[in-house]
């Protein structure tokens, strides 16, 4: 029996270091949660393109989850989140509650704020879209808000679209909304961006590289605020000169060289 | 998102949701309801912006799985995504975070 799942997803495997501390935090408010994702807990939005799949893959991970007994799912990616409430949950009986971490988290923030006792300097601009229902865009200022020494500037722009993966696909809207932000930033003399997920996080590290701001993800600075010690590997890998080397040979046979070279280098290696 | 779509650019707003109704029913649609379907992010702001107390958000996101499913739109090519992120929780998971998390 496990009381709660956290069920991140399956790109947030980039992001290692981000389910760790997403667990730990949980533990430290007095939930015991199991991480869970990858391919085996899919929600289907890779298939969506084939909706059959797509439906055999979702129903599966919730019939997991009801299966595993656990009162509460909480969740990470915004695509699962939503697959969700808008299918997995209607079709297949959706026994446990759930809530997005940062959610969680915010609303057990009387036992977390006496943890956030280090002081973490900066002006900091999250990296806001629109279309988000699961809570977050009001509970990870809140959150941050705690963090000794950081202040949380409010400006008005919201990139479109959920998260920075809805615009990759669409021309120039991914550029756009990076132009937009950088703007913002200037406007408000920010120093750091903090990104909410984990796409937005991928899309984002490399302006760090080009310009000169700090990118982190808003579960990074409220680990800093708990003393809680992490290494964003992927953003050390994309702004490598040599990624390949920045990851290490021995890591690199272990994964499997011929997957590495084919699925991993590239992406750390495209155009920022 | 419209900024996006050449094709809806100054089209008819009822029009282009009959286009999407259409694609809803395994036809094409027309031009600027295919680029809407096709350039939705799933921003929400059509939520409550709709006068018939319907959910256009899902009902595109169903439009699409149509469209991409008949071919009407080119489908995401997502062959690689699992294999990909496998690939990276080989690197970054630790041998007991592999068998326990995945």
């Amino acid at each position: 029996m496990t009381d709660a799942l956290f069920w991140y997803g399956c790109n947030m495997t980039r992001h290692a270091e981000i389910i760790r501390l997403g667990t730990q935090m949980l533990a430290a408010v007095g939930v015991a949660a199991a991480p869970t994702g990858g391919p085996s807990a899919c929600c289907g939005s890779p298939k969506e393109s084939s909706p059959r799949i797509a439906e055999g893959m979702a129903n599966r991970t919730m019939q997991r989850f009801n299966q595993s007994g656990a009162a509460q799912v909480i969740t990470w990616c915004p695509t699962c989140h939503m697959n969700l409430d808008d299918f997995m949950g209607a079709t297949q009986g959706k026994q446990a509650e759930s809530a997005h971490l940062a959610q969680a988290l915010w609303q057990r923030r009387e036992a977390l704020a006496p943890m956030l006792t280090q002081s973490v300097a900066g002006r900091v601009l999250i990296d806001m879209h629109i279309g988000n229902r699961t809570g977050v865009n009001e509970a990870v200022p809140g959150l941050l808000r705690l963090i000794p020494g950081v202040t949380v500037l409010e400006h008005p722009y919201r990139a479109a679209s959920y998260m920075c993966f809805g615009l990759a696909s669409i021309p120039g809207a991914l550029a756009d909304a990076k132009a937009n932000m950088l703007a913002a930033m200037a406007a408000m003399g920010a120093d750091t961006l903090v990104t909410i997920f984990h796409s937005c996080h991928r899309e984002l590290v490399g302006l760090e590289r080009t310009h000169g701001i700090r990118v982190v993800n808003w579960v990074h600075l409220l680990a800093e605020g708990m003393g809680l010690a992490y290494q964003d590997e992927y953003k050390a890998w994309r702004n490598s000169d040599d990624p390949e080397a920045a990851i290490g040979a021995e890591r690199i046979a272990a994964a499997g060289e011929e997957a590495v070279r084919k699925l991993v280098l590239p992406e750390l290696t495209r155009p920022r | 998102m419209i900024a996006y779509v050449p094709a809806a650019q100054g089209a008819s707003a009822s029009e282009t949701v009959r286009g999407v109704l259409a694609i809803l029913q395994g036809g094409e649609g027309d031009a600027a309801a295919r680029g809407w379907v096709g350039a939705c992010t799933r921003s929400a702001l059509c939520i409550p912006a709709c006068p018939e107390a319907v959910d256009p958000m899902l009902l595109l996101r169903l439009a699409k799985f149509t469209a991409q499913e008949n071919g009407t739109l080119p489908q995401r090519d997502a062959r690689d995504a699992m294999s990909r992120a496998k690939a990276f929780a080989r690197l970054g998971f630790s041998e007991t975070e592999q068998k326990d998390w995945l």
